[in-house]
This record gives structure tokens, C-alpha cells and sequence, in this order.
């Protein structure tokens, strides 16, 4: 007894199973039309690409179904076919309806259809929605690249709520990053509006400030609402740090061209060494505009890193003597000299550069609606609600464009290595600057140099740096104010330096 | 061997020619905006407080007349907010201690009457 209720148990177990996978146990049957027409045939095989900005080529099902009508639907991610299938002697015609494709000849063997070297699988309706649901989920899609930019986007939180580094940006961009690497069904040809690199995506169509550089402006116009340049008119002298700052950019140029970068795509690596996210994303959007990510996303992640980076060379360079120079307190600056300066400003360096008249004239025109004392209301829109929009959607889609399989290139390594080369020697070449400048200058005129490290953008965490190192020094001696002018000439001077090489690259 | 890293390899030769141009033309071309900036900012104090200057000079008859002399350096411009600040902080206290109570009369609806109120039994 027990042996028997043993066999229906197991008996059972297989009609389960052969119900559930129900195909092979037919393919020796010979009504052949009945197995063909029962269930759905899949075959898996490589060779389709990812998408049109990577090489990767990955496995894909693709299904074909016979219906009892004589009609068969072969369904692949590329294309879909339809046409007529006949028997003739074991052998399956398959006539497309496409007259541009030639009848095929499907064999059945070993419970296998084979169609020219493809191999196909019957399974039950059922399993193969199942199998399909799959292939559409995150877990099917996922590859070490998401992992490792997942853990970098968590990372940038981390240092953004743990040690506060430039949180309003490393929040977005590491969430950004985050949704970025969220794996989804991915084929060339096929458009799921999922992906910032998909047309017609909410993603894709907040990037686009990001890819014609329409954020950058904006982000200036907040900046300059936003700054007060009173320290630089009062001392216009510092102005110089932060033009020798910029030396950074144009050597990893060269260093970028040596690498073997394209001129342009140089450029666009070079200006990391701003030490200004807006700047770097405008010239790369115009110069480089495939390599906009890993520039954007190492462009701030320096600048968030600027604490970090900075005081080993401010205390290399600076002697322990140098550090406790005490400059002399900036004189107090008219308001007519605070309104004349954006204009000013403006005609001076836009006549030199027009390229960079997007940065400037919004920088300028910013500090212009703050000076003016008249346009209050502008003013503050735009130095607190316009600047976070802009902050928002900038960080989430430059986060986002860190897609693994776009970003996680060989380039995008250089790209940071070079970028943190880049900040190295923009704040050497403003730290040295600023001793020379000492050579010439006599009593109470005489710079601390520390403050020549801030001549690298950055606003206004270099000049915050600046201000540590020296109370380290000397807990009296506040360089604060005296650090702002070379920060702001900085945002000048690579704004400058960005329209030079958009004139000449591009 | 090359190494191929951007598209090429390591290539210094891609640097020597134009690259050093552009890096030198452009890096002083940055320098020359912001010295005429400085130079330009150096001026304009001189050219808007002439006039000032010119009366400061009449009036004292002193031959040198300085720019420190026409500016309130910013230690002390900061020492006079600070006073300035905490005198009008301080007057904050000098009020007049008179607490007055308004007498606020209310006007009599059955909205807020406690007589209909939800506690009273209806029919009561």
C-alpha cells in the first residue's frame, strides 16, 4: 500500500511539473502541431547591445508563438514578425510576412526548435510571463557596476549628513546617483522613457539644462546675488590670486592632451581645476558633452573635498612665519564702488571673453540686482528660491547621469585623477603666487599666503579653510574677509578661463 | 607600447604644439582680465572721491592727502556697528512698564452660546 501511495504521489508530482513546464514530454509525440502550438518558445542569446552610449552587449529572450491558425508571432527586443507556418515532413516553413525576409526552417529535436542557430524552449504561458516579469526587474538587470555606484552615491550622503560636506550638493548628486543606478530593461531600439539617457524620460528632460548648459547661468545669478565683493574692491591686488589659481586648469589640459584626450574633451577636463561645479558642467555641456558626468560628479566631489585637500599643501608650502602675517582690515567700500563693479566688471572681462558671457553676465547681473538696494525682491528670489531649484534639479540629474554603464569607464578614472590633480595644483599655483606677491609688497601691505590657497573657486569653502588653518596658526588672526576676495576673483577668473577655451576648442 | 587612455595613448608630442599655446595664451589672457580689473579698481576710489578730496585739501591745506585719510578702516567702522547695535539693543529694556488689559467685549452668537452646546440634552 504504502509503495503504491508512494508512485501516485510521485506520479502526481510529474503531471505537476509537466503541466507547469509542459513541453518536452510532448516533443516526441507526433502530432507536431499540437506541441508547437501549445505554450511559448524562448530562446536567450547575447549579442544585444545595451544602448547607443555604451558598447556592452548583454542576453536577451526573445519569444515565438504558433497559433492554431497556422500564424506564428516571432517577438524579439529589436523587432516583432509575424507570418504563416506549414509542416512538411517534420520540417517547419516559417513565412514571414515581411516579403524582405526568406522562409525559414524550423527543426524539432530533442524536445528543442531550432531556427538557424538559435535554440528555443517551450514553456507554459504562465512560466513565460514569469520569465518575462523577470527580465524587467532591477534583480535580472543588475551588474557589480550598479553596486559599486550605488555604494558611492550612499557614501556621498553619508559624508553630506555625517561631516557636513557641502551638503546641498552631495545630497542630490548622491541620491541622484542612487536613482541613476537603479537597473531597468535596457536594449538599443528599445525605449522604456525609464533612464536619464532615454529620449522622452522625465529624467532625460530635466538633464537637459544639464546638456545645454542652461543651469550654470542660473546657478550664477544666485551666486552673485548672493556675494558680497566689498573685500575685493576694498583690496583689488588679491584680485591676482585668483587668476594664478587658474594655472591648474590649463596644465591638466596639457596634461589631458598628453593622456591622449582630444583637445576639446581636454578643455572640458582641464576646467575641474576652477575648483566650479556651474563653470565645469557649462564648458563640458558645450566642449565634451559625453563626458559631462564624470566631469560634473568630480568637479563637486573636489570641491566638497576641499577641507580635505587643501591644508597638507597650505602647510607644505607656508612657513609657520608666513602663516601669522596679519593683513591690514579692508577699508570700508562706497556703494556707488559696489554698483559700479558688476558693471564695470562686466564690460572688462565679457570684452576680453565674450565666450563666457553666460556665467559673467548672470554673476554680474545677480550682484548688480543685490547692490542696486532696489530690486530687493529679485535679489532675494534669486539668491534663495531660484538657485535651489536649480540646485535640485542640477544635482539629482548630474547624480543621476552617473548610469554604471555609461560612467564606469577607463575615462572616467583619468577623468578623476586628473581632477584631483587639477585642485593640487590650482591651490599650490595660488599658495606660491601669493609669496611672491609678498616679495614685492612692503610693511602693512603684506598678504598672508595662506590666503592664496582660496584663489580656487570654490565659494566659500577654500576661504573657510583659508580662515581654519590661520586661527590654527594664530587663533586672533581672522582671514576670512581677506580670503573672499581671491575666492570670489576665483569664480571670476574661471568663468574667464572657461570662455578662453570655449573660443579656442571649440 | 602605448597606453591607451583617452583615445590615443600617451602622447607628448599632442602637448608640445598647440596645447602649450593655448595653455600659455590663455592663462595669461585670465591674468590680463583680472590685472585690468585691479588696475581699473585701484582707480576708481581716486575718481569718485576727487571732489571730496579736493575740499579735504583746501580745508586742512595739507599737501599729501591719503587715502587711509578719507576711509574709516574697518576695525574701527566695525567698533562703532557694535556700539551703535548694542545701544539699540539696550533701549529695548527702557520700556514703560505700564501692563495694560484691554477689555475685550464679545458679541453675544448662538454659534458660541455654551446654551446650545453639544452637552445639553436636547428637549431639556
Amino acid at each position: 500500500m504504502k509503495k503504491i501511495n508512494t508512485m501516485k504521489k510521485l506520479s502526481l508530482i510529474i503531471f505537476i511539473i509537466a503541466t507547469l513546464f509542459g513541453s518536452s514530454t510532448y516533443a516526441n509525440t507526433s502530432d507536431l502541431s499540437s506541441v508547437l502550438t501549445k505554450g511559448k518558445w524562448l530562446n536567450k542569446s547575447d549579442g544585444y547591445k545595451l544602448n547607443a552610449h555604451s558598447d556592452k552587449t548583454v542576453e536577451r529572450y526573445k519569444s515565438i508563438t504558433f497559433g492554431i491558425d497556422q500564424t506564428f508571432v516571432l517577438d524579439s527586443v529589436k523587432s516583432k514578425y509575424s507570418g504563416e507556418w506549414r509542416l512538411i515532413d517534420n520540417d517547419i516553413y516559417l513565412e514571414f510576412c515581411d516579403s524582405n525576409i526568406k522562409t525559414r526552417i524550423a527543426k524539432l529535436e530533442n524536445n528543442k526548435l531550432i531556427i538557424g542557430k538559435d535554440s528555443y524552449k517551450s514553456y507554459s504561458g504562465a512560466f513565460a510571463g514569469l520569465i518575462n516579469f523577470y527580465e524587467f526587474t532591477g534583480v535580472s538587470n543588475a551588474t557589480p557596476g550598479h553596486i559599486i555606484m550605488l555604494i558611492v552615491g550612499i557614501f556621498f550622503i553619508f559624508l553630506a549628513i555625517r561631516y557636513n560636506y557641502e551638503p546641498l550638493l552631495l545630497i542630490p548628486i548622491g541620491f541622484g546617483i542612487i536613482i541613476g543606478n537603479i537597473p531597468f530593461f535596457q536594449a538599443e531600439g528599445f525605449n522604456l522613457q525609464l533612464g536619464i539617457y532615454e529620449e522622452g524620460s522625465v529624467m532625460s528632460y530635466l538633464y537637459f539644462g544639464v546638456r545645454q548648459g542652461i543651469y550654470p547661468p542660473l546657478i550664477f545669478l544666485g551666486i552673485g546675488a548672493m556675494t558680497d565683493f566689498s573685500s575685493l574692491i576694498s583690496n583689488p591686488k588679491l584680485m591676482i590670486l585668483g587668476a594664478a589659481a587658474q594655472i591648474g586648469i590649463f596644465l591638466t589640459f596639457l596634461g589631458a592632451l598628453i593622456l591622449g584626450f582630444g583637445p576639446a574633451e581636454a578643455g572640458a577636463i582641464g576646467i575641474i581645476g576652477g575648483a566650479d561645479g556651474p563653470t565645469a558642467i557649462f564648458l563640458s555641456s558645450k566642449l565634451a558633452p559625453h563626458l559631462i558626468g564624470p566631469i560634473a560628479i568630480a568637479a563637486y566631489s573636489y570641491m566638497a573635498l576641499v577641507p580635505i585637500i587643501q591644508p597638507p599643501f597650505m602647510k607644505l608650502l607656508i612657513t609657520k612665519k608666513e602663516r601669522l602675517i596679519r593683513m591690514k582690515p579692508p577699508r570700508s567700500v562706497s556703494k556707488l564702488e559696489k554698483i559700479m563693479f558688476p558693471i564695470v566688471g562686466l564690460l572688462l572681462t565679457a570684452y576680453i571673453s565674450p565666450s563666457s558671457l553666460p556665467l559673467l553676465g548672470m554673476l554680474f547681473f545677480g550682484n548688480l540686482l543685490k547692490e542696486s538696494t532696489v530690486t530687493k525682491r529679485l535679489a532675494d528670489t534669486a539668491r534663495t528660491s531660484l538657485i535651489d531649484i536649480v540646485t535640485i534639479l542640477l544635482g539629482i540629474t548630474v547624480g543621476a547621469s552617473t548610469q554604471a554603464d555609461v560612467f564606469l569607464t577607463s575615462q572616467s578614472m583619468w577623468i578623476f585623477g586628473l581632477g584631483a590633480l587639477s585642485f593640487i595644483i590650482a591651490t599650490c599655483g595660488g599658495l606660491l603666487f601669493a609669496k611672491l606677491m609678498n616679495l614685492f609688497l612692503k610693511g602693512d601691505n603684506k598678504i598672508n599666503p595662506l590666503i592664496g590657497a582660496a584663489g580656487v573657486s570654490a565659494v566659500p569653502d577654500s576661504a573657510r579653510v583659508v580662515q581654519h588653518e590661520g586661527l590654527k596658526a594664530d587663533p586672533t588672526n581672522h582671514l576670512l574677509m581677506h580670503a573672499m576676495a581671491p575666492n570670489v576673483s576665483g569664480v571670476i577668473g574661471s568663468a574667464v578661463a572657461a570662455g578662453i577655451l570655449l573660443s579656442f576648442l571649440m | 607600447m602605448i597606453t591607451v587612455i583617452g583615445n590615443t595613448g600617451i602622447n607628448f608630442n599632442a602637448a608640445a604644439g598647440s596645447g602649450v599655446t593655448v595653455a600659455l595664451v590663455g592663462w595669461l589672457i585670465v591674468f590680463a582680465a583680472l590685472v585690468l580689473l585691479v588696475i581699473v579698481f585701484t582707480q576708481v576710489p581716486k575718481l569718485i572721491y576727487y571732489n571730496s578730496r579736493k575740499l579735504h585739501k583746501q580745508k586742512t591745506k595739507q599737501s599729501i592727502v591719503t587715502d587711509d585719510d578719507l576711509h574709516i578702516a574697518g576695525d574701527v567702522s566695525a567698533a562703532i556697528s557694535t556700539a551703535l547695535y548694542l545701544f539699540f539693543d539696550e533701549m529695548h529694556d527702557e520700556e514703560s512698564n505700564v501692563i495694560t488689559i484691554k477689555r475685550v467685549r464679545k458679541i453675544y452668537s448662538p454659534w458660541s452660546s455654551k446654551i446650545y452646546g453639544l452637552r445639553t440634552w436636547p428637549g431639556k
